[in-house]
């Protein structure tokens, strides 16, 4: 079979057809595993986290990132909604058990004033104080330049957290 | 000889595969059934700027037979409607625009019975911002409520749901 191919076909399936094939054949494999269980790349749409990521933006979640470790404050996380098409992508503030509260913007945990370098602007956001369930995370945007009431945020669960975004 | 019996060999098997693939995918049920059900109500729900006014009527027609007479539509906290045809007059009502509906992430619970079924997913609406232009996206996450009436799955009972539990 070696070179037994038309010259007209090679730039397609090279020299050797059954090598290219298997090549073919290993890229898509590699490309499924990598995106269909380890990588979830997203576009992102809307403002509510900027600075850090932009409208239209674009960002890679690793799906591996909490399987031997639980989310950290400052992660930036994606939470699924009915699956994974969709996705919110928020930054988290506040851990299982603790209680939290914002007053004038600022974030307290646990009484103590959070220190956040990735907010840039800060509306007098208000938030009572309440506690973080167990097995919840508390989540905002990094644009706490918006009124609160236009800013998705709230508590999680743990098995809605797909990943860690990458970069 | 058996060259020619290995080709025939791997002809059928794979000839079988794609016929068993075809089965699975195209086998009527009950979950299929809904699926459908399901993407002809976002097409009926989706629009274009220039539709004709026939066109319009014809996609609110196909729109009203998705539903129950007493279809119970809840969005938010604020928005209920409580029959087809309140719904119906308030999708009427809405400004001819780019509007483009999706479901995805589909998860179908049909009783054991086969009359009714739960289903959660995502509904994605893209559109354009009436004072920029630029695209918009908002997702959110749906409970659907069918039951089966002669013999056609129906939507019953409709409500959002918040991914971001608000403290």
């Amino acid at each position: 079979m070696r070179g037994s191919n038309p010259p007209e076909w090679r730039p397609i399936v090279g020299r050797n057809p059954k090598a290219t094939a298997a090549r073919a054949t290993a890229l898509i494999v590699i490309a499924t595993l990598l995106f269909g269980v380890v990588l979830l790349p997203i576009r992102l749409t809307g403002i509510s986290m900027e600075p850090t990521y932009h409208d239209g933006g674009f960002t890679v979640v690793n799906r591996l990132a909490y399987r031997f470790s639980a989310p950290r404050r400052g992660d930036i996380v994606a939470i699924r909604m009915a699956g994974e098409h969709a996705v919110y992508l928020k930054r988290i503030v506040g851990l299982p058990g603790e209680r939290v509260q914002i007053e004038g913007g600022t974030v307290y945990v646990d009484g103590h004033a959070i220190d956040e370098p990735w907010v840039v602007r800060r509306a007098a956001w208000e938030l009572p104080l309440f506690t973080v369930g167990a097995d919840e995370f508390f989540v905002v945007g990094d644009n706490r330049g918006m009124p609160i009431a236009l800013h998705d945020l709230g508590k999680t669960r743990r098995e809605r957290i797909v990943g860690k975004a990458l970069f | 000889m058996a060259d020619g019996r290995g080709r025939w060999v791997t002809v059928t098997l794979v000839a079988m595969a794609l016929a068993g693939a075809a089965a699975w995918w195209y086998w009527p049920s009950d979950e299929r059934a809904i699926r459908e059900r399901l993407d002809g109500l976002a097409e009926a729900a989706s629009s274009k700027a220039g539709d004709p006014p026939m066109a319009r009527m014809a996609r609110l027609a196909r729109f009203r037979s998705a539903f129950t007479e007493d279809v119970h539509v809840r969005v938010g906290h604020a928005i209920e409607w409580s029959s087809r045809d309140a719904l119906l007059g308030a999708v009427a009502g809405w400004p001819a625009g780019d509007l483009s509906v999706s479901l995805v992430d589909e998860q179908i619970a049909v009783s054991p019975d086969r009359q009714a079924a739960d289903v959660r997913l995502t509904a994605k609406v893209t559109g354009r911002d009436p004072s920029t232009g630029s695209p918009t996206l908002d997702a959110r996450e749906v409970q659907f409520g069918l039951v089966k009436r002669d013999g056609e799955w129906v939507v019953s009972r409709v409500e959002d749901r918040d991914t971001l539990e608000r403290p």
